[in-house]
């Protein structure tokens, strides 16, 4: 066969993990956001902003968790012990802010929901950061298994990457707002954007420069020739992003710093793609290793390829439907 | 469960008889019937699951894969924190919850009383529509 199954797999799981990141991310912003948008009006339109769209988000998240089980069992088996910590708060965060959508309108004591809302976005994107930061600085293996504690997760740089991400989910969350809203919402959204644009850069500066220290390999990719002539265009681009997004907010565009906040997410994620290739588990297990069988591959290839355009056509018109400004009453 | 699942479908064929007849509105045993039924589907739903877990046991995969195999190479203790986590989780969202589905059922309904949806704004789940901003206190 001349097309290898396990490279696509892990380009549909590549794919998921950032279609995920973006869309869950500026929501799950709102949400970091929450406690310095004004009480009443002014939150509920932000909520009001990503409620017909935050639970189609968070799909992204159960094919990228259920593809690597399911495509790269080996991977998944060894990764998901040594983040159980992370991942379950990260859950638990989840069900908190899923449940405040739906109760804060309803209840006498709103602000409780509020708390549940951001408290709940902040752990789980602070529990994003740091499972990427687990795997990033690498993971013991005894053989086939993970082989180390319930609290190797936490070290100075996962609680960095947690704190990166947070920021960074901050950044989409705001320029999603000035996009999406008008008024003292949206010059509250902007200015915050800053903020949050001066944090994100100063993050993804932290994270690079620490990235290439955690293992000799991720530093030749990042810091020798050959690696050093596909890597050096990444910070550039970056940079340039990082400037445009300055540009765009002062100029008071409204779409355009979303677009460059997304642009410096993929941006990230591409370096992130060239420290790990081809490893799952950095320097232990490769997307071959990890794979399952080329028949189990290609049955769930099958359900992929009906299910995925299915999900992008829905959202999509989801998106659509829900287009513009959102008012004070919801959608118009 | 399975018995739940008869009942629900006989509570919809009950209904069903019901409104043939223009009775599914003064019909107060199947009313008290539905009212019954409430809970069915949250206990149906855990009875469930509890048949299918304890009914595989000793297998996690039925005669290929024994539990004791596939446990994870975890510490004990994250799974003990991880399970007391999810119960005080659970019982706080679902607490919440059924005190507001209680407090919904001790308020009859009024006769005469038209559909909540007059508002022209798209409605979705989630949003906060403006005349519940202060929540149920203002509505009292």
């Amino acid at each position: 066969m001349s097309v290898d199954l396990t490279v696509v797999w892990a380009g549909i799981l590549a794919f998921a993990v950032f279609a995920y990141v973006a869309m869950d991310g500026f929501d799950l912003g709102i949400g970091i956001l929450f406690p310095a948008l004004t009480k009443g009006a002014d939150r509920n339109a932000a909520m009001n902003s990503i409620a017909p769209v935050w639970d189609g988000n968070e799909t992204w998240l159960i094919l990228g968790g259920g593809g690597l089980l399911a495509a790269f069992p080996l991977a998944y088996a060894i990764i998901m012990p040594a983040v159980y910590v992370p991942v379950i708060l990260m859950l638990l965060g989840l069900v908190f802010r899923g449940v405040a959508f739906e109760y804060r309108a309803r209840t006498g004591h709103p602000w409780l929901w509020d708390v549940a809302f951001a408290g709940g976005s902040v752990v789980a994107g602070a529990a994003q950061g740091i499972i990427l930061g687990a795997i990033l600085q690498g993971i013991r293996v005894t053989g086939r298994g993970y082989g180390g504690g319930w609290w190797d997760w936490l070290s100075p740089f996962t609680l960095l990457t947690g704190a990166a991400v947070v920021t960074g989910y901050a950044l989409l969350g705001a320029t999603w707002l000035v996009w999406r809203t008008e008024g003292g919402l949206q010059d509250r959204a902007r200015r915050l954007a800053w903020f949050a644009a001066i944090g994100t850069l100063v993050a993804v500066v932290a994270v690079s420069a620490a990235t290439p220290f955690l293992t000799t390999a991720y530093y030749h990719r990042w810091l020798s020739a050959p690696g050093l002539y596909y890597a050096a265009p990444v910070p550039v681009l970056v940079g340039l992003a990082g400037f445009g997004l300055f540009r765009a907010l002062a100029r008071k565009a409204e779409l355009a710093p979303f677009l460059l906040t997304l642009a410096l997410f993929l941006l990230s994620y591409v370096g992130l793609g060239i420290s790990m290739f081809p490893y799952l588990v950095p320097s232990t297990v490769t997307i071959w290793q990890a794979a399952s069988p080329a028949a189990s591959q290609m049955f769930m290839l099958v359900g992929t390829a009906v299910a995925v355009p299915l999900i992008l056509a829905y959202s999509a018109y989801a998106y659509w439907l829900f287009r513009g400004k959102v008012g004070h009453e919801g959608y118009h | 469960m399975v018995s739940i699942g008869l009942a629900m479908a006989g509570l919809g064929a009950w209904s069903l008889l019901a409104r043939a007849r223009g009775r599914l509105y003064d019909w107060s045993w199947l009313h008290r019937a539905a009212v019954l039924l409430g809970p069915s589907g949250f206990v149906a739903v855990i009875a469930g699951w509890m048949t299918t877990e304890v009914g595989r046991q000793p297998f996690t995969v039925y005669h290929l894969l024994r539990t004791a195999q596939s446990v994870s190479p975890l510490h004990a203790p994250a799974v003990a924190a991880s399970l007391i986590a999810f119960v005080v989780v659970y019982f706080l969202v679902f607490g919440a919850g059924t005190l507001f589905i209680v407090r919904l059922m001790s308020h009859a309904p009024k006769p005469g009383e038209t559909g909540a949806e007059d508002q022209a704004v798209t409605r979705t789940g989630g949003i906060t529509p403006v005349h519940q901003t202060h929540g149920l206190a203002a509505a009292e």
